[in-house]
């Protein structure tokens, strides 16, 4: 009797250890990348400019819903080689600052189930930081989930001067107040 | 007067075309450039890692020869080539870029395979960044 009530014991306790273990290894899972695209696009009146960047190193917590984005300036790619240089030395001064980076949360992470095929409308609500001015955002984008890898997209406004991007009197009208950046990454689970 | 306008036109003109260069001028060359630091992958890593803002300071924004083993190649949907230098740590690599500006040939590219390359260093995020990158050997 005593094995027996032992065995039902043992049979439940490994029960429990795996599902929690598949539970957590289900909702904890750890998505990165290191080749995110954001892009960027400015529209004025003389010039259009634009820049990519395919490096972006990025990391989302399923559990905890946490989401950082690493940004190195220099990345951009410009298809004039000038306005690649004035970006970097005049606007962004990339040698004082090399990185724009944004710390976040998902806040609706119950609504999203990242194991199950998918389109979800992500909240999300962090610090971006650019030029080394931080300033509190909250926005929403889009995970796409197909088999078991996830693609971030989102398109949001900057306003160069909350950032502490001065524009030249005399380009003024070439480079517009703000600017349209898009983001476009996938993700593999770690 | 005359010799006065044809010399402010010849100088605008001038200017005209210096403009023209400049907002037209190519990339720069990398693939003929001598490098200004050649060090070893891990070395690389290492000096990011212990201290970021030197390591930016010494590093960023200038042409890097780096040697090291390949842990892995990617290849992303725009066509870049990324090829990754391993480290101590399986987190942290040297990602070199092929260069897509003076495109060049890279051949069969295999896992742990030794490889030279020299590229402009763009930064650290949680790898250390190589842009424009061509193999040396």
């Amino acid at each position: 009797m005593k094995s027996y009530l032992n065995f039902k014991a043992m049979t439940k306790f490994t029960l429990l250890v795996v599902t929690s273990f598949f539970t957590m290894s289900v909702y904890a899972q750890k998505y990165m990348t290191r080749e995110g695209n954001i892009s960027f696009y400015s529209d004025a009146s003389m010039e259009k400019i634009e820049a990519k960047n395919n490096k972006v190193s990025s990391a989302i917590d399923a559990g905890t819903g946490k989401v950082e984005f690493i940004v190195l300036i220099k990345s951009f790619h410009f298809e004039k080689a000038l306005m690649q240089e004035h970006f970097n030395e005049n606007y962004m001064e990339s040698d004082k600052f090399p990185k724009a980076t944004f710390t976040g949360t998902i806040t609706n992470m119950k609504d999203i189930n990242l194991a199950k095929d998918g389109s979800y409308k992500a909240n999300v609500k962090g610090k971006l930081t650019i030029h080394g001015v931080t300033k509190d955002v909250a926005s929403t984008g889009m995970i796409k989930v197909t088999k078991g890898a996830i693609n971030v997209s989102h398109k949001f406004k900057v306003a160069l001067a909350d950032y502490g991007i001065e524009i030249p009197s005399v380009v003024k009208e070439k480079i517009a107040k703000e600017v349209d950046v898009t983001v476009n990454s996938d993700y593999k689970a770690m | 007067m005359k010799k006065v306008l044809i010399i402010l036109l010849v100088v605008a003109v001038g200017i005209s075309c210096v403009g023209y260069y400049m907002w037209n001028k190519p990339h720069a060359n990398v693939s003929n450039a001598e490098p200004e630091f050649k060090v070893g992958s891990q070395e690389l890593i290492t000096a990011f890692e212990t201290n970021e803002q030197e390591a930016n300071a010494k590093y960023v924004g200038k042409l890097i020869e780096v040697r090291g083993k390949i842990s892995q190649v990617d290849q992303t949907e725009d066509g870049s080539v990324n090829i990754l230098l391993e480290s101590e740590n399986p987190m942290s690599t040297v990602m070199c870029q092929l260069d897509a500006v003076e495109k060049q040939e890279h051949g069969t590219l295999s896992v742990g395979q030794a490889i030279t390359l020299k590229g402009l260093c763009s930064g650290y995020t949680t790898d250390v960044v190589l842009d424009r990158c061509h193999i040396v050997k």
